[in-house]
């Protein structure tokens, strides 16, 4: 046997057209219930990523230290510019401290094939 | 020779076409206008614009449409003849049909043998809005597509996404005084959530007759959410408010958000039932594009699926766009009272980053963000963005946006459940 609270009886008998008062009633209980449903998730996201923060394992990554100037090749030195993109992607990428020893261009008749082919082979499944 | 040309013609349709066939046929012409020249949500509204124009011609074999004597009518009815058979005796041979109707069975039952089932296209195809199978589908994709990274990195701007649900409830007190019922002011009101899937499910179930108008309202205000929203958030907002950086958002891993997934679930499904097929295709579609073992499915979702389901729903629900039923002053009024729910939903979002600033104002939230509660995704966040570009060109506010934007998805389909809850039954 269901017992309902005399409380929920306005919710469970909304007229077809109710009245200003019950009507307001009826807005606040729906209002109040998306925030409740919305507020247990967020609580339970909190205490989720709490975890997630405090018992982390890997460690921080510190910012990039460049140790020697890029080799330029052929005389050519990389742009400021590309330099800090190339050191910014690769401190957002690697999640571990890291040193760049030096920024190359790459010899485009080789190494990109060789970079598909890589690949390919690592996008099937061997077992 | 003569004769028979004429006894052809009476066969044609156009002596069933009336003239508010012809305004109807006008307003599709609009829709596709909006949809393909000015791209306002095309992917939606050409098939409901296409839909509205079949329902409108005297068609044979696509969709059926019952006129009861009251006025009432109903699309997308199949015929179904059957005749009771005998109960089947316990039988090993599966190609044992029995010939002659007997008594009941002891259990009360009766079998009944199909022998024929009439009905148009549309009338099988719209049995996916019928019975509520298409908007959870499209969730599914919807779930694919999402990412809730900047959700999981700052969980409350959940309460921006529940603020931003303001405006379905006020639309609904203004859609009582104006006469439409509860139901019909639930479905309305659920316009204000910018949620297309979820305003036909809604619909659908309290207030079908109105399926049409609330479906062309929600998905047309959707695409003038560039226009609605920038006034009302500058109305509401400070200019020192609108420069307010954010901090940075943290990574979010894996595990957090295929955890997310299952929690967002429980807890929907647990406070809200009604609501468990949205969020449950939703959660599903977000666990298989998150886990990273299910590529194919999540490719299927995103593409394959949403896109098929697309159109088979845009093109039933413009099927339910009769005349009879689509030009009436209650059109006229749902259009209005969109607006409104538009306005109030992006109205309560960006008040409730202001009250949050006045409890946490170490950690302030940029007001702008409160619009994208409204879950118009990722369009309404964009909105946020590029308001807060106008203020300050080194503001970048998309990812932050993006937090309430999907949160309103997850309010919207809440909310949705609430009205199903104590309406519908």
């Amino acid at each position: 046997m269901v017992i309902y609270p005399s409380a929920l009886a306005p919710l469970a008998t909304l007229s077809e057209h109710p009245a200003l008062g019950e009507s307001i009633a009826y807005q606040l209980n729906g209002l109040t219930v998306v925030f409740i449903a919305l507020s247990a998730i967020w609580a339970l996201m909190e205490l989720i990523g709490f975890f997630f923060r405090r018992f982390r394992t890997a460690p921080t990554a510190k910012p990039a230290v460049l140790s020697a100037p890029p080799a330029p090749l052929n005389g050519n030195r990389p742009r400021h510019e590309i330099v800090a993109a190339i050191t910014s992607a690769i401190a957002a990428t690697l999640d571990e401290p890291h040193r760049i020893v030096e920024i190359l261009p790459l010899d485009q008749t080789r190494d990109w094939a060789r970079e598909g082919r890589r690949e390919i082979f690592a996008s099937h499944r061997t077992r | 020779m003569i004769q028979d040309l004429l006894s052809f013609f009476t066969t044609t349709g156009f002596q069933f076409i009336t003239w508010q066939m012809l305004v109807m046929w006008l307003i599709a012409a609009i829709l596709l206008y909006l949809a393909v020249a000015k791209g306002f949500e095309p992917l939606l509204l050409v098939p409901i614009a296409f839909g509205a124009l079949i329902a409108n011609l005297p068609t044979r074999g696509v969709i059926t449409i019952d006129r009861s004597v009251d006025g009432t009518t109903q699309t997308a009815v199949f015929r179904v003849e059957a005749r009771p058979v005998a109960h089947p005796a316990p039988s090993h041979d599966a190609a044992a049909i029995p010939t002659a109707p007997s008594s009941m069975p002891e259990s009360g039952r009766q079998v009944l043998k199909i022998e024929r089932v009439e009905g148009g296209l549309y009338d099988f195809i719209s049995q996916g809005v019928k019975l509520e199978l298409f908007p959870p589908l499209i969730f599914l994709g919807v779930g694919a597509l999402t990412d809730f990274g900047p959700l999981i990195a700052m969980p409350r701007t959940l309460l921006l996404g529940a603020a931003a649900q303001l405006g379905l409830f006020i639309t609904f007190m203004g859609a009582n005084l104006l006469g439409f019922t509860s139901k019909q002011a639930a479905s309305i009101g659920i316009i204000g959530g910018a949620d297309g899937p979820t305003a036909i499910f809604l619909a659908n179930k309290l207030a079908p007759e109105l399926l049409g108008a609330i479906a062309v309202a929600a998905y047309s205000y959707m695409s003038l959410v560039p226009l609605i929203q920038p006034p009302i958030m500058r109305l509401l907002t400070t200019k020192k408010e609108r420069v307010i950086r954010m901090k940075s958002l943290r990574k979010v891993s894996k595990l957090e958000k295929l955890i997310f997934a299952i929690a967002v679930m429980i807890v929907c499904i647990l406070l809200v039932p009604d609501a468990s097929a949205l969020i449950a295709m939703l959660m599903l579609g977000n666990f298989l594009r998150e886990c990273g073992a299910t590529e194919r499915l999540v490719k299927s979702a995103q593409n394959e699926i949403i896109n098929i389901l697309t159109i088979f729903l845009g093109t039933s629900v413009g099927m339910t766009m009769q005349a009879e039923t689509f030009l009436a002053p209650s059109t006229l009024k749902i259009i209005v009272l969109g607006v409104i729910a538009f306005a109030f939903s992006t109205a309560g979002g960006v008040l409730a980053a202001k009250v949050m600033n006045l409890i946490t104002p170490h950690n302030p939230v940029n007001p702008l963000i409160g619009s994208a509660g409204v879950s118009a995704v990722p369009m309404a966040a964009r909105v946020s963005h590029n308001e807060g570009q106008r203020y300050d060109s080194n503001n970048y506010l998309l990812m932050h946006a993006m937090g309430p934007n999907v949160a309103g998805v997850i309010g919207t389909a809440v909310a949705a459940g609430y009205f199903i809850s104590t309406l519908a039954h």
